[in-house]
């Protein structure tokens, strides 16, 4: 049953998504056809930088639409008239939530490349030729640099960005399990939970920035960042590592939250 | 639906064709200032757009007078040209395109390495020299040039020609007759602190170069002008007074001074100064 809740979550994403991925390339392709005349006018200056914009505004709403979109079917699926039917399924509400957010992670990732081919549509030739020398290169020298850590920074990149997007997903699952609770307008209570989030996190982590400053000397900290000045390639694995259990942190939080919300106190009325 | 999926695959193919086809002005731009060392590693020689330039080996450098605004990034032979500014060394260009020249680091793999974030700051206090590189073709001419020991008895300075509200640098090298004048005053007018000049006067400043133009001792003198008469003062700072040398300049020398700031008095007018 999960296979097919899998199956029919990535069908909805491709009947919205892939319209959206088209026009994005057509956007670029468009682009990419203006620079065929480039000329030193006023006129093609006007109409290249705003073919630019067009794309940069197509990748933007690309980005968010497909955010929008895993949301809106988190709270449509699990939390609306259809929640009475996805609930009867045999399926858990665990179950539920993973699917949900796998498939949105993957299309959300789905853009990203999509907008990494679009990047290359309207680069296309002698540009998009000389993108990919500097990436090559760059990635070469760091090799040569820092030998086997390249890989490692480009798995705990890749870790990292997945990471940041389900615990970004999770948190408005959180917020939308929570604001269901509510007995009159859900979904203005969920973006209330959101901003208490938001809110709190920002006293937090002001809270945690003066303990710090005050406490600098006893945390050893002087000593810590004048050692990562040294190891710099230490610095960043740090850096992501401590990212990582961060969103790692978050992700369950957010995740029991959800599931406790769903499990214990699912409200459909 | 069906019916428009040939044309549009045709116009992607096309626009995909053209595109590998054509050309990008700024990259173009960007091919324009990148150089790359003749051998990997060794900084005697590079080569830029083709023209090939080569270091001046020889003590006392002298400095390139026509200097444009103009930097190229050398690089190794495979830094692709996106990254050359961030990779390359950084000269400048002679507006005649004769002479690159610059500051290079006693090692010059500091400065690529300054170029990486994990091993800059092992590199931060070396120090660098003034470097000068030439057209090869060019070369032996140069080398003989500083070697015989340049003399900076000719004068120069630049001025703007105003068309369109367009401004276009120029320099204007003082003729033989000009450059006697010149001399004759620095050798032999009186200083003076008592000189006559209008109120309404503009100031030029020229710069000694060497015969064949090329260099210049960075020295510079001051003449002042009316703008409405032929009266002139000529003015320096000079090195073995130590002090600030006014010279009137005498009536049958107007003639002349009128001649050397002509193209400023010009220069001036087109732009409503007076």
């Amino acid at each position: 049953m999960v296979k097919k809740l899998f199956k029919h979550e990535f069908y909805a994403y491709l009947r919205t998504m892939l319209p959206m991925h088209i026009i994005l390339l057509g956007i670029a392709l468009l682009g990419r056809f203006v620079q065929l005349f480039e000329n030193d006018s006023t006129a093609y200056s006007i109409v290249f930088v705003s073919s630019v914009i067009v794309f940069i505004v197509g990748a933007i709403v690309c980005t968010v639409l497909t955010l929008v979109f895993g949301i809106r079917r988190f709270h449509t699926n699990l939390f609306s008239c259809e929640g009475y039917l996805s609930f009867t399924l045999p399926v858990t509400p665990t179950q539920h939530i993973w699917v949900k957010n796998i498939v949105a992670v993957i299309a959300q990732l789905v853009s990203l490349v999509t907008i990494a081919l679009a990047t290359c549509v309207i680069t296309l030739g002698d540009v998009c030729n000389e993108i990919f020398k500097a990436f090559f290169y760059i990635t070469k020298s760091m090799y040569a640099e820092i030998g086997f850590n390249t890989t490692l920074f480009t798995l705990e990149f890749i870790v990292f960005v997945v990471l940041a997007i389900a615990t970004s997903y999770m948190l408005f699952y959180a917020c939308i399990a929570l604001g269901q609770r509510a007995k009159k307008n859900r979904i203005g209570a969920a973006i209330g939970v959101f901003f208490i989030y938001y809110f709190v996190m920002q006293i937090l982590s002001t809270i945690g920035i003066i303990i710090l400053a005050v406490f600098e000397q006893q945390l050893r900290l002087p000593e810590l960042f004048s050692y990562l000045e040294k190891h710099p390639v230490t610095a960043v694995h740090l850096v992501f590592g401590v990212s990582a259990v961060v969103y790692v942190i978050g992700f369950t939080i957010f995740y029991l939250v959800t599931r406790s919300s769903i499990k214990n106190k699912l409200n459909l009325e | 639906m069906k019916k428009l999926f040939k044309p549009t695959i045709l116009v992607v193919l096309i626009i995909m064709m053209l595109s590998t086809l054509t050309g990008c002005k700024e990259l173009d731009s960007m091919r324009k200032v990148h150089a790359v060392w003749t051998e990997k590693g060794v900084y005697d020689s590079f080569t830029l757009n083709g023209v090939e330039y080569k270091k001046v080996l020889a003590d006392n450098l002298p400095y390139v007078y026509q200097m444009s605004e103009e930097q190229i990034f050398v690089t190794e032979p495979d830094v692709p040209v996106l990254l050359a500014a961030s990779n390359g060394i950084t000269f400048s260009k002679s507006r005649d395109g004769n002479f690159i020249c610059g500051y290079l680091y006693d090692d010059p793999t500091i400065e690529y390495a300054l170029n990486h974030a994990f091993s800059a700051s092992e590199y931060i206090n070396s120090g660098t020299n003034y470097v000068l590189y030439c057209k090869a073709d060019i070369y032996e001419d140069v080398l003989e040039i500083i070697n015989n020991g340049i003399e900076y008895n000719n004068y120069a300075y630049l001025y703007y020609d105003y068309e369109d509200g367009m401004s276009t640098a120029s320099y204007y090298y003082l003729t033989d007759e000009e450059n006697e004048a010149i001399n004759k005053i620095i050798k032999e007018a009186k200083p003076t602190d008592d000189f006559d000049m209008d109120d309404n006067y503009s100031n030029l400043y020229i710069s000694t170069v060497s015969e064949d133009h090329y260099f210049t001792d960075s020295v510079e003198y001051e003449i002042l002008f009316s703008n409405d008469d032929s009266k002139y003062v000529f003015t320096y700072y000079s090195a073995v007074e130590e002090e600030w040398l006014s010279y009137q300049v005498p009536e049958d020398m107007t003639d002349t001074f009128d001649k050397i700031t002509e193209k400023e008095r010009a220069s001036l007018k087109a732009t409503g100064i007076f």
